[in-house]
């Protein structure tokens, strides 16, 4: 499977650093139980212990795997394409809805980067955005402009 | 005349009888005289023989008893060699027994010292296995006071930064509030916050690149 495939599977699905942490969940589960011997025990085992968005994610990449050699081995490639993604850190004023976090996550695949793993930190009194991106952070708020 | 005839021939039958009888005997008598020396003879021979056979024997037995007197005196040799052998023999296994206890008093020792060993070794690891569930339940009870401890002081901690927190950030969203109604002329939501950092991350992006 290539990064294309992998993108196409993780794009809408791994958008935030908790997402991450749930498939490395499961992706560690999927390569510690690929060699079960039964394997309907083993999608059962799988699918109660990840959220359903994930587990319709894992369930395309078990089918794409011929053998429990193979399924590990994809486990580990999507690993390393998630460990590779840039991190994006927001600090905002708000604790932001499910939608409101999806808002933010297409904002910055369309103008910062195509795909990437938002982390997001809240203070309250923060009027504004500050983004800390490839070693740079880039700062924009009414409190820095009232200050100023 | 033929009664003389007939007489006469009687008597001439009576004395041919007579002599015919009287043969028998004499070569009966002399049959008789015959077996008897042959008797004699025969006894005589035996007895001859049997003199050989009792001479014989006798020096056979008395060869016997002879050989059997050697051979007693031969078997009286070996058996005193035997019994002497026997002492030495006797003398020898004792040795040997003397030499087997020791080494069974040595094994036994050892034995005992290793069982010793062992047993002490066994209450030493015991006592240790005890020290160490007593140390490890000390060290749980520790634990669990100074988790509750710790948690308590957390907890606390927590507290009083949520206070802190609460406090700062009704006061800067008072302040924030103030300045936005000053110039919006209403209260900042969080839809708001959230329209305004959309617009923000635009325009930083298009300041920076």
């Amino acid at each position: 499977m290539d990064t294309n495939y992998y993108h196409e599977l993780t794009s809408k699905l791994i958008t935030t650093k908790s997402d991450k942490a749930i498939i490395f969940d499961a992706l560690s589960l999927l390569k510690d139980s690929a060699y079960m011997n039964n394997s309907s025990k083993f999608i059962e085992k799988i699918k109660a212990s990840v959220p359903m968005r994930f587990f319709e994610a894992l369930e395309i990449l078990i089918s794409k795997s011929a053998t429990p050699k193979e399924l590990s081995e994809n486990a580990i490639s999507l690993e390393e394409y998630l460990n590779q993604l840039p991190a994006v850190h927001l600090t905002i004023g708000y604790e932001p809805t499910k939608n409101q976090l999806e808002q933010l996550v297409k904002k910055i695949n369309e103008k910062i980067i195509k795909q990437s793993i938002l982390d997001y930190s809240v203070i309250p009194d923060f009027l504004g955005i500050k983004i800390e991106f490839g070693g740079k952070v880039y700062e924009k708020s009414v409190n820095i402009e009232l200050e100023s | 005349m033929n009664q003389t005839y007939n007489l006469l021939a009687v008597v001439i039958l009576g004395l041919f009888l007579e002599l015919i009888m009287a043969y028998k005997l004499r070569s009966d008598k002399k049959r008789l005289e015959k077996m008897d020396e042959e008797y004699k003879n025969e006894f005589k021979r035996m007895k001859e023989t049997l003199d050989k056979v009792i001479s014989s024997t006798r020096n056979e037995s008395q060869e016997i008893i002879l050989q059997t007197l050697d051979q007693y005196h031969d078997v009286q040799g070996e058996v005193k060699n035997f019994t002497l052998k026997l002492h030495q023999r006797v003398d020898d296994v004792t040795q040997e027994i003397v030499e087997q206890q020791k080494d069974i008093l040595q094994k036994h020792a050892k034995h005992s010292s290793q069982e010793l060993v062992e047993s002490v070794s066994t209450e030493i690891k015991s006592l240790s296995k005890t020290l160490q569930e007593t140390l490890l339940n000390i060290q749980k009870q520790v634990s669990e006071e100074l988790m509750k401890e710790a948690q308590a002081a957390k907890k606390e901690i927590q507290d009083f930064k949520n206070l802190q927190k609460e406090k700062i950030a009704k006061e800067s969203e008072n302040l924030v509030n103030k300045v936005a109604k000053k110039y919006l002329g209403k209260n900042i939501t969080s839809s708001d916050k959230h329209d305004l950092t959309l617009k923000l991350i635009d325009e930083v992006w298009q300041e920076n690149n």
